[in-house]
């Protein structure tokens, strides 16, 4: 019982406003207006929610994109009879904690790689340097020119968001936007491909 | 003041405002869990007769219903497990298909159906363990010899499951793992139903070791199969 009065308790303090529901429902109907209204509000709210809960701070606005991003891809999973802000939090929560469990992954990862890093082949003697596995190559090739292109600025020769964006001619958060469907689209390919998302 | 990533977020809500287009709502878990329990005994059905005629010796004299055999598991019981199994296969989906939704708090409802779906199937197998005579027991543990219930059961449940795990794939669960178990169990328990039409032998030991169990063990490799498949 206690466990369930602390949720509940938990549950109403996070903010809501009625609003949201009927936005939510106008934006499944296509009304744009109603969709800019409601992810403009909630964002500080989810802002909000975010820092309550993460340490790093440098991490926050990664994740409220993350969790606009969720909230864009799954809008038709949102049942009007229900209250919007459970539905809400309950793609923020999910998100925040893949996103964190993702992080760790990568930072575990790049640790294993500097620890073994001299017993490696020097790049120089290898005829490898600077070209991409064949496999990876394979699922840019799945991408779009645009895709490809910003892919290639961000992860191959290094660029930053911005530089891609202005090299692009394109905005920053366009360019993130591209960047992740184009990366969910190679995850899907090499996933076919017999690669697991795990490794 | 308005850090420059939170300008990024502003500049995302203008692209995803006009990048959005209308969307086509999912029905309700309880219409959705209806439609797929209808659609799943249907292909269980057309594969359980497909089995029939593939394998002789299979007859529709085993059913639980018309039984006529003096020696087979007393028939009120077995209409009734049927009719438990069943029940708890909708069940199931239905709760597979709540939690294909995202909540901050899953509704207590979703874990109490998935806990009596469990625990029914989990007292159904300790039951025809119990009531088990051991020499039965010991001669399918010997004799058994082939595992056609088990391949049988994967058969008759492969194409449902593989239809409910692609439509949870356009869904978005916070809980993959126990959604891809309810799913799983749900069609499982169905394809326990229909293992009683098609499989002739009426043991507790051959129920125990041929359909029982093997349907708690795939019910949870719905748990893996949630967990790798239905994360977005």
């Amino acid at each position: 019982m206690s466990t369930t009065d602390s949720t509940d308790t938990q549950i109403k303090k996070l903010e809501t406003n009625p609003e949201w529901s009927e936005w939510m429902k106008a934006a499944q109907d296509g009304d744009k207006l109603a969709y800019n209204k409601l992810l403009s509000a909630i964002a500080p709210a989810i802002r909000r929610f975010v820092q309550g809960r993460i340490f790093n701070t440098d991490s926050i606005e990664d994740i409220v994109q993350e969790i606009l991003l969720a909230i864009h891809k799954s809008r038709h999973t949102y049942d009007i009879s229900q209250p919007f802000e459970r539905w809400m939090y309950g793609v923020a929560r999910y998100k925040m904690i893949d996103y964190l469990r993702k992080m760790t992954r990568y930072t575990k990862k790049e640790i294993l790689s500097d620890s073994y890093e001299t017993f490696l082949p020097a790049p120089s003697n290898s005829n490898t340097e600077g070209i991409l596995s064949q496999d990876l190559e394979d699922a840019l090739e799945q991408l779009s020119d645009k895709q490809r292109k910003i892919i290639r600025f961000m992860k191959i020769d290094g660029f930053s968001i911005s530089e891609t964006a202005e090299k692009m001619e394109m905005s920053e958060s366009a360019v993130k936007v591209a960047a992740h469907r184009g990366y969910k689209k190679m995850q899907d390919w090499l996933v076919k491909n017999g690669y697991d998302d795990k490794q | 003041m308005v850090t420059k990533k939170e300008t990024e977020t502003k500049d995302l809500i203008a692209n995803l405002t006009e990048d959005m287009s209308e969307v086509r709502v999912l029905p309700s878990p309880l219409k959705r869990a209806t439609f797929w329990s209808v659609v799943s005994i249907a292909l269980i059905t057309v594969v359980t007769i497909a089995l029939m005629y593939m394998h002789k010796g299979l007859s529709l004299q085993n059913l639980p219903l018309f039984d006529n055999n003096p020696n087979s598991i007393d028939q009120k019981l077995s209409v009734l497990e049927c009719l438990s199994f069943i029940l708890i296969g909708f069940a199931s989906l239905f709760a597979c298909f709540k939690l294909s939704i995202p909540d901050i708090e899953h509704s207590r409802l979703s874990f109490i159906l998935l806990g009596i779906a469990t625990g029914f199937l989990a007292l159904t197998t300790l039951l025809s363990f119990t009531n088990s005579d051991s020499l039965v027991m010991h001669e399918e543990l010997t004799h058994g010899g082939d595992h056609l219930c088990i391949e049988g059961l994967g058969a008759i449940i492969a194409l449902p499951a593989l239809f409910i795990y692609r439509i949870l794939k356009r869904t978005a669960p916070t809980l993959p793992a126990w959604t891809g178990y309810a799913a799983l169990l749900g069609v499982v328990s169905f394809g326990t139903v229909a293992m009683r039409y098609l499989c002739s032998t009426e043991t507790y030991a051959h129920l125990f070791l041929h359909h029982f169990a093997p349907a708690m063990v795939l019910s949870f490799f719905g748990l893996l199969i949630g967990k790798l498949f239905l994360r977005w």
